[in-house]
C-alpha cells in the first residue's frame, strides 16, 4: 500500500511531503474498496488524513457506461453517480484508518470488507453539469460518529467551479441501517 | 445550606420548560416530523412507539446537539436518547461539567 503524499496531478508513489497525509493510486484503491467496473468511481485519492478527511479525483470519460442512457443525445453525468464518487472517497478515508491501525504487512483486502453502505444523503445541492472530459475533484470531511454511523461533509468541483455539496451518512460495516 | 425561594424554583421550572420546548422544536424541524411540539411529552420515548426515530435520526440529533450546545454524545451515552427530559438532563450535566 502506497502511503505517500502527492499533488493532485502527481504520482501516488512520491515521497511524503506533508506529515500524516497519504495518497493512493487506482491500484491501491482497488485493494481498499470492493467496487469494480463499472462502479469504481474514483481514480486517485490524495491529502488523505486517515479517518479524518481526504481529496480524490474522478476523471469523467465519454466511455462511462451511464452515458449510453443519460442521455443518448446529451451526455450528462447523473447526480447520483457524483454522490457515489464522493461516497467512495469517504470509504477510502475510512479504510485508510483501518490500514493505519493494522499490523504492518496486513492484507488491505480484508479492510475492504469493512466498507459499508450509504445511510442517507441530505442537503445535497448540484450547481453545475458534469460532462465527458471533466475532472471531478472530490473532498470529504468525516464528522460526528454514533455506533456504526458517521456523518460526512462532501463536496465536488471541476476546476474552480463547485459541482455539488452536501452531507452523507455512511455505515462502517455491512449491516443495514 | 441555602434554600431556594418559590420565585427561584418557579424561574428554574420556566427555564427548563423553555429548554424542553426549544429542543422539541429543533428535533421536529431537523427530522421533518409532522407533529406539533405541544403534543410531544417530556417523557415520551424517542424510539419505537414514541417519536418513532431510527438510528439515522439519532445521528442527526448528535450532530444537532453538538452544533447547538457544543456537547458531544458518544456511544456510551445512549441513555440521553430516552426522552426529551433525558436529553436536556444530559446536555445540562455536560454543560455544568465544562
Amino acid at each position: 500500500m502506497t502511503a505517500a503524499t502527492a499533488p493532485p496531478g502527481g504520482s501516488g508513489r512520491r515521497a511524503a511531503a506533508t506529515a500524516g497525509k497519504r495518497s493512493y493510486s487506482c491500484d491501491d484503491i482497488k485493494r481498499m474498496l470492493p467496487h469494480r467496473w463499472p462502479m469504481l468511481m474514483i481514480d486517485r485519492a490524495y491529502d488523505v488524513v486517515p479517518g479524518v478527511s481526504g481529496r480524490g479525483v474522478k476523471s469523467v470519460s465519454v466511455n462511462e457506461p451511464f452515458f449510453a442512457g443519460h442521455y443518448p443525445d446529451h451526455a450528462v453525468m447523473p447526480g447520483v453517480m457524483i454522490v457515489e464518487s464522493m461516497a467512495q472517497l469517504v470509504a477510502v478515508v475510512y479504510v485508510a484508518e483501518i490500514i493505519e491501525a493494522a499490523q504492518p504487512g496486513a492484507d488491505a483486502g480484508d479492510a475492504s470488507k469493512s466498507v459499508g453502505y450509504l445511510g442517507s444523503i441530505s442537503q445535497m445541492r448540484f450547481s453545475r453539469l458534469v460532462v465527458p472530459g471533466d475532472q471531478l475533484t472530490l473532498e470529504a470531511t468525516l464528522g460526528e460518529r454514533l455506533g456504526e454511523l458517521r456523518r460526512v461533509s462532501v463536496r465536488a468541483s471541476v476546476g474552480r467551479e463547485q459541482v455539488a455539496s452536501g452531507s452523507l451518512v455512511v455505515t462502517s460495516g455491512r449491516r443495514a441501517v | 445550606m441555602s434554600v431556594a425561594t418559590f420565585e427561584q424554583i418557579r424561574a428554574q421550572a420556566q427555564s427548563r420548560l423553555e429548554k424542553n420546548t426549544h429542543l422539541k422544536s429543533m428535533i421536529i424541524d431537523r427530522l421533518g416530523l409532522d407533529v406539533e411540539p405541544s403534543v410531544v411529552s417530556d417523557n415520551q420515548p424517542l424510539f419505537g412507539r414514541g417519536l418513532e426515530m431510527d438510528s439515522l435520526d439519532t445521528l442527526e440529533i448528535v450532530v444537532m446537539i453538538n452544533s447547538e450546545y457544543a456537547v458531544l454524545i458518544s456511544d456510551d451515552d445512549f441513555e440521553a436518547f430516552g426522552s426529551i427530559n433525558a436529553l436536556v438532563d444530559f446536555v445540562e450535566a455536560r454543560e455544568a461539567r465544562s
